[in-house]
């Protein structure tokens, strides 16, 4: 059997101080093979999105073990996780997140740049032609419509041929129809590239588009279900 | 390093985002702090460049009331071509019976071999009868070119007004005027024992070391008392005094570079929190902690960097600018090409300073986790890491040092900035209690007071800051205005009431019972004086001649130049024997001598020790019988050296007196008739001297307080800075207090009393502080009483607290007038 993309064993994490303190993952497991996909379903503040924050070594999990592709991300620096997501894990967000003062190229090819990647702009405009943004490449953030927005993220998060992608609530911010294209896109890059594919959702109708579906409900997955 | 330097490009797109307040603090520091530096920098060298006209020559040697020996004058004209001049004191006398104190010189035919006198037009160099006399004279006594004038007992007629002298300035007790030697001669003023000195100026040849040839010059007739100045040594007296006033101006400028940098940290830390997003966004796919600091470091610095620029082109523009504004009070015209050293210094300074101000910031927000930065959970109790802190102690340290190291008075500028340290400690601490006091207080009042209270402590609150930005610059004002107001009230009432009216010079020796007469006569119950004066250099200390001194210690002052000379049978009034013993009335032995203990101190001298002191050419080799401690205040007349009666009585020398008119008496009609009776005598009024000394001190207390002042105006700008940068957290409690019901009166009254409550506790804690330190200076290094100008003293914090409240309010305006739909859009 090969090593597991994602290997989570009992991982807790609480947030917060004193009387505010908080637990919000009570002991998840999960594992998730090489191009797999997984949806993770479940209501607000089930604790979907602190999960992915685990993985992609964003918050560091107070107990048990996360290990990416084989390596414990608990013991990793700062630096080496931020080089571990530059080279590793594509990222998107329910707010897109993307440089406001960067154009659309500028903004794909930021991590290129800062893997050290050759030709970052040329893979960078690759990316974006594959999202179909190949006419919106000057534009900046702001100029750009949810939608379009949410392609650049996707373009950002492939184009460093990452393993693993990671997307939370990736459709959240956009109308539905826009955000049933952007699933589309976002199924089609990730198995294009071969990658693992993780989506934070509460949304079934994307959920089933996943492999399989792990079920969320106050920090912890209670039910696992394959698709057909 | 290409990267973090592109990702800061292009993240600067998105503007400054408080950026903007860091180039305004700095810009204007430096431009301060460039000015300064330049300025004395500039003076420094137009003085250097221009010795040789200041001087008149390459070299100066000079001799105390005698005229050099034939086999001197052959050695002087050996060096190469001289002109010889001969410097008195003398009163010039209108017809109308007015008369003025005048430096006479009688030029020889060579002069003046270096440097152009300034002519009014019409003017014509004087020959014979004739004189040419300094604008100041002319203005004076209102004399046209033409008119006649008394001088000694010749009278001359005026052939030119001289505007500016070479090396000149208008700070001069006795204005020049100029005869020839012929005309020197008739005025019969050059007599045995009277107060002249003959110059000798030389031009060397252009290889020559000028100061060598003076030295060898010295050496070769060392009992001469011969004087002599190198063009490198011309404006000493002026270069010791601009590089004093600029160490002063300096330290006031680095105080307002403290406070422009707590206005930049201010500015760093709202640029860094309006970057967490483009932070987190970058550390999510993939930047190092390195890569993101080195971006914000790069931006700041880009911005830093023009600031600097700015600033400096200011400061390299100053000189020009003094210059024109200073015209003729400078004995030279400031050098106006760039001063790169000191330039150099300021930048260095400017690049520090942004960093300690700033790196903290920078630190923390590559330390952060994305996560963390992306919820917006940040700057609320940061963990305080020791790596944040190193590197911008280490900046401040290395600050202190360049300021230290690279002052001509490294003890001056290390008290300075161990003064500035302490007082940023101080207002620290006021802070602190601020902010301790509005936690106590915010439950107290309505719902207005409350929140103006309660903003003092708000997290992230600048209370800490802005108490020492405006605490530092105005308790330095208040400082300076106490002690110049001291010193001035000093010298306006206490020196006229302690000083005599008048102080008469070249009293022939067989003339001393006429003075008395008509004194007596013309100026009835006044207090009279009368001490035997001569001149002459201190020429060997202990056998060893001074002439071979390598350095002369800085309080030894009586080693430079002619010293006043006197003998006295009894101790003077104001003097006191500290060490040694007075001698006997009637003492009849070898040549003693008393000097002034701090002199000797200076110079490490023993009583027993011996002085040889050269008079008209003849060296008097004298044992040291006592030390006195003077008290120069006493402003009669005081000599450092007082020999015992013997050697000198034989000596030709000539009287000084002092006149203290009785109750309500003046001194008018004594002078009056002296120009008469008498017109070899030069009277000095102490009026005139007090006028003087006061223009110079209002000058220089007027320079500090304009560089004060630019200090305060540096907190102000901290002030406003940090009202914008807080403008969303103020919007959003404005418009929620709206929402609720108030009114804009009532959202203004609560900034108000936040600005009103902050201004008033620190201009008071600097009231107290620079009340202090200025009793401190006067009292203890002045030795005045302390009795300042208090009703002035007291407008500066009210003027403080006026133009505080104002700044900040002006920078709340934008905030206040926010309509409640617009604000909770943004919330």
């Amino acid at each position: 059997m090969s090593e597991a993309l994602i290997d989570l064993t009992d991982v807790r994490l609480t947030l917060g101080e004193g009387d505010v303190r908080t637990e919000i993952l009570k002991g998840v497991s999960l594992r998730l093979q090489p191009g797999e996909s997984v949806a993770v379903l479940g209501p607000s503040g089930s604790g979907k999105s602190s999960l992915m924050a685990v993985i992609a070594g964003l918050e560091r999990a107070d107990a048990g073990s996360v290990r990416l592709a084989g390596r414990n991300i608990g013991s990793m620096s700062e630096d080496q996780l931020a080089r571990l997501r530059g080279r590793s894990l594509g990222i998107i967000l329910q707010a897109f997140h993307l440089l406001p003062t960067m154009t659309a190229l500028e903004n794909v090819s930021v991590p290129l740049e800062l893997a050290g990647v050759d030709d970052p702009r040329g893979r960078a405009a690759f990316e974006l032609e594959q999202v179909g943004l190949g006419h919106r490449m000057t534009h900046y953030p702001a100029q750009l419509s949810g939608g379009e927005q949410q392609r650049v993220a996707i373009a950002r998060a492939t184009a460093p041929r990452p393993q693993l992608l990671l997307a939370d609530e990736p459709t959240g911010n956009l109308d539905s129809k826009t955000g049933a294209a952007i699933i589309d896109l976002l199924f089609e890059r990730a198995s294009q590239a071969g990658a693992g594919l993780m989506v934070i959702t509460h949304d079934p109708a994307v959920a089933a588009r996943a492999g399989r579906t792990v079920h969320m409900s106050d920090g912890d997955l209670t039910q696992e279900i394959k698709s057909a | 390093m290409k990267l973090p330097l592109q990702l800061a490009l292009r993240d600067l797109r998105g503007g400054l985002s408080g950026l903007g307040l860091l180039w305004l603090c700095l810009m204007v520091a430096i431009a301060g702090l460039a000015s300064v530096t330049s300025l004395a920098s500039s003076i420094d060298r137009a003085i250097a460049d221009n010795g040789r006209a200041m001087l008149g020559g390459d070299l100066s040697l000079s001799v105390a009331q005698r005229d050099a020996t034939a086999e001197e004058r052959a050695a002087i004209d050996s060096l190469g071509r001289s002109s010889r001049t001969v410097v008195t004191r003398a009163m010039l006398v209108e017809p109308g019976g007015r008369s003025v104190l005048s430096e006479l010189t009688g030029v020889d035919p060579n002069w003046r071999l270096a440097g152009e006198v300034e002519w009014a037009p019409g003017s014509k160099r004087p020959a014979g009868a004739e004189v040419a006399v300094g604008r100041e004279i002319a203005e004076r006594l209102d004399l046209k070119l033409g008119q006649q004038i008394r001088i000694g007992h010749a009278t001359y007629r005026i052939s030119g007004i001289i505007q500016k002298m070479p090396g000149g300035s208008s700070f001069a007790l006795a204005p020049p005027s100029i005869v020839d030697e012929a005309g020197l001669a008739m005025s019969g003023l050059i007599q045995p024992g009277s107060i002249s000195s003959t110059n000798y100026r030389i031009l060397l040849p252009e290889d020559a070391d000028a100061e060598a040839a003076g030295k060898a010059f010295q050496q070769r007739f060392p009992e001469g008392g011969w004087r002599s100045t190198s063009r490198d040594e011309a404006g000493s007296g002026t270069r010791r005094f601009i590089d004093r006033l600029g160490q002063m101006l300096l330290l006031v400028a680095l105080s307002a570079l403290a406070i422009g940098g707590l206005g930049m940290s201010s500015a760093a830390a709202a640029f860094a929190a309006s970057r967490h997003p483009t932070i987190a966004v970058l550390k999510l796919v993939g930047a190092s902690r390195r890569t993101v600091n080195f971006m914000l470091l790069a931006e700041i610095g880009l911005i830093a960097a023009t600031a600097i620029l700015a600033g400096l082109v200011i400061g390299a523009l100053a000189p020009a600018l003094v210059g024109k504004l200073t015209a003729g009070m400078l004995p030279v015209e400031p050098d106006t090409s760039p001063q790169w050293a000191a330039l150099g210094k300021a930048a260095l300074f400017g690049l520090l300073i942004s960093f300690a101000a700033s790196w903290r910031m920078i630190a923390n927000a590559g330390d952060t986790r994305p996560a963390r930065l992306l919820r917006g959970d940040v700057g609320n109790g940061e963990p305080l890491r020791w790596r944040t802190f190193l590197l911008p102690v280490l900046a401040l340290a290395l600050a202190a040092a360049v300021a230290i190291a690279s002052s001509s008075d490294p003890w001056f500028a290390a008290y300075g900035v161990g003064a500035i340290a302490i007082l940023c400690a101080l207002f620290t601490g006021i802070g602190w209690m601020i902010r301790r006091l509005a936690r106590g207080a915010k439950h107290l009042g309505g719902p207005v007071t409350r929140l103006g209270i309660a903003a003092l402590d708000r997290p992230g609150s600048a209370t800490g800051r802005l108490a020492v930005s405006l605490g530092l610059g105005l308790t330095l004002l208040v400082t300076l205005a106490g002690t110049a107001s001291s010193i001035l009230a000093e010298i306006d009432t206490t020196v006229p009431k302690k000083a005599p009216a008048l102080f008469l010079v070249d009293i022939p020796r067989a003339e001393g019972d006429r003075f008395r007469r008509l004194a007596e006569w013309e100026a009835p119950g006044a207090e009279l004086r009368l001490v035997p004066s001569l001149r002459g250099p201190v020429t060997a200390v202990n056998g060893v001649r001074v002439a071979d001194m390598k350095d002369i210690p800085e309080g030894a002052w009586i080693l430079r130049g002619d010293r006043g000379l006197t003998f006295a049978r009894d101790l003077p009034p104001a003097n006191r024997v500290v060490a040694g013993q007075w001698w006997p009335k009637d003492y009849r032995g070898p040549p003693l001598v008393s000097i002034d203990v701090d002199a000797a101190t200076a110079l490490n001298l023993k009583v027993g020790d011996t002085l040889t002191v050269t008079v008209l050419g003849r060296p008097i080799e004298a044992r040291i019988a006592s030390f006195r401690e003077i008290d120069w205040r006493s402003l009669g007349f005081n000599f450092a050296i007082i020999f015992a009666p013997g050697p000198l009585e034989a000596a030709p020398y000539t009287l000084m007196a002092t006149v203290a008119p009785a109750a309500r008496g003046t001194t008018a009609a004594l002078e009056r008739r002296l120009t008469e009776e008498l017109p070899m005598v030069s009277a000095i009024r102490v009026s005139d001297v007090v006028a003087e000394v006061k223009t110079l001190l209002e000058s220089i207390d007027g320079a500090v307080r304009i560089a004060t002042a630019f200090a305060i105006l540096m907190g102000m700008i901290v002030l406003a800075g940090s009202v914008v940068a807080t403008r969303r957290q103020r919007a959003r409690d404005i418009v929620l207090l709206r929402l609720v019901g108030a009114t804009r009166g009532e959202v203004a009254l609560s900034q108000l009393i936040e600005f009103l409550a902050l201004s008033v506790a620190v201009a008071l804690a600097a009231f107290g502080a620079g009340v202090l330190a200025a009793e401190l200076v006067v009292t203890y290094i002045f030795e005045f009483p302390f009795s300042p100008d208090w009703a002035s003293l007291a407008l500066i914090p009210l003027g403080a607290v006026l133009l505080a409240v104002g700044a900040a309010f002006a920078a709340a305006i934008p905030a206040l007038n926010a309509r409640p739909a617009e604000g909770l859009r943004s919330l």
